[in-house]
């Protein structure tokens, strides 16, 4: 019985009209939006940062800010916590939709897996960015990857 | 004059045995093991096609996601998470962006956004026999501290494609080939009675992470496969949310 095929054509078809859809992750920087519904104030991400020797030197420590794009809203700031082993630091954007980040976290972790969370502190849809790197004790840059657990 | 009427056809006796040698190549990876903590490049090889005249037009490739994927402990099930052994899976690889074999290649995605595999396809593909390099990265991956593991062996699933079809037709003759487990009872799974799955183990640096005393000097070798959920939902080539193989 013969396969119901379809031209070889149609694939490469398929492909070229394909568009590059950006992935929520992008290489030590991520945007997206925490409560796009704007109904839950416990909106929270979750993601792990691996801080390894790529070549570049060891880790001394991952840094990291963000910055919340939204347009500014009485009691709704964006916070930015990193943990690791029994070490942890966390930070604030303190204006909200201006060009700014806010202050950088730097934790002296060394090499290995950092938690990193998002939160927010009221319900309320925020678009943010944030970068992260892990670095060396010479401020080099080195190798970083990072997994997302959750982003509810 | 005799010795020429002797040498001359052993080129190609030896070409045809390497002709039929290379068909049988499983399609895996390049670098099928790696130690913990670094990051490697690496490549998807792909070993032949669906025999004479045809061509890979593209390649599914899946790797275990860790939420719900079978382990097996010194080849006993084991009922805990991934995180009990590796710290940091996501998985951890990252497709590279390459036109030299297919035009199109890009990740899969879960819903978190983390990569899950990769797919590629278009162009002319790669004729039966020939070999051909998909390459990707596999990021800096490491053992959980506590666990007694010193390597654990991914099991991943890939499917090249040599004839788009719907998925009654995916195991006909000539339509694609399966690098998969024969267990988990999907449509993706090999036909073979072996295991076909190309596999990436990561092992221990037991210098830098040396087994906890609670080991007792022994080392357990974990193994990870795609649970069944997980291959039905990844396994297919979607476009923009569009699904092109196998077709609807």
């Amino acid at each position: 019985m013969a396969a119901a095929v379809t031209p070889l054509k149609s694939f490469a078809l398929a492909a070229a009209l394909s568009l590059a859809v950006p992935p929520a992750v992008l290489a030590h920087s991520a945007s997206a939006t925490m409560d796009p519904a704007g109904n839950t104030p416990t909106f929270t991400g979750l993601a792990r940062v691996t801080c390894f020797d790529d070549g570049s030197g060891p880790p001394a420590l991952l840094y990291a800010h963000v910055r919340d794009n939204s347009p500014p809203v009485n009691g709704l700031l964006v916070n930015l916590q990193i943990l690791k082993g029994t070490q942890a630091l966390s930070i604030t954007d303190p204006v909200s939709g201006d060009a700014n980040y806010s202050d950088a976290l730097q934790l002296q972790g060394g090499a290995g897996v950092y938690t990193l969370i998002l939160n927010k502190t009221a319900t309320g849809a925020r678009s943010f960015d944030i970068e992260y790197h892990c670095l060396t004790a010479a401020g080099d840059h080195t190798g970083t990857d990072i997994i997302v657990d959750q982003f509810k | 004059m005799s010795h020429r009427c002797h040498i001359r056809p052993l080129p190609l006796a030896l070409a045809m045995l390497m002709t039929a040698s290379l068909a049988q190549a499983h399609t895996t990876l390049e670098t099928p093991a790696m130690s913990e903590g670094v990051r490697v490049l690496n490549n998807e090889q792909i070993g032949h096609a669906c025999g004479a005249g045809t061509s890979v037009i593209g390649t599914s490739v899946v790797f275990p996601d860790g939420k719900d994927s079978t382990l097996l402990v010194n080849g006993a099930p084991y009922n805990g998470t991934l995180s009990d052994f590796i710290s940091n899976w996501g998985p951890n690889i990252q497709p590279l962006l390459n036109h030299a074999v297919f035009n199109y290649i890009d990740e899969k995605n879960d819903a978190n956004g983390n990569v899950v595999g990769f797919q590629a396809g278009g162009g002319a593909g790669m004729p039966d026999h020939m070999v051909a390099y998909v390459p990707f990265r596999v990021n800096a991956t490491n053992f959980n501290p506590a666990s007694c593991a010193t390597s654990v062996k991914f099991h991943v699933s890939i499917v090249d494609i040599c004839k788009i079809t719907d998925g009654t037709h995916i195991h006909d003759a000539g339509v694609a080939n399966f690098w998969t487990s024969n267990t988990l009872s999907t449509n993706y799974d090999s036909s073979s009675a072996s295991e076909d799955a190309a596999s990436l183990t990561i092992n221990r640096n037991l210098a830098a992470n040396p087994l906890p005393a609670s080991c007792g000097g022994v080392g357990t070798s974990v193994d990870v496969r795609n649970s069944a959920l997980q291959l039905n939902r990844d396994m297919p080539i979607r476009i923009n949310g569009t699904t092109v193989w196998p077709q609807p």
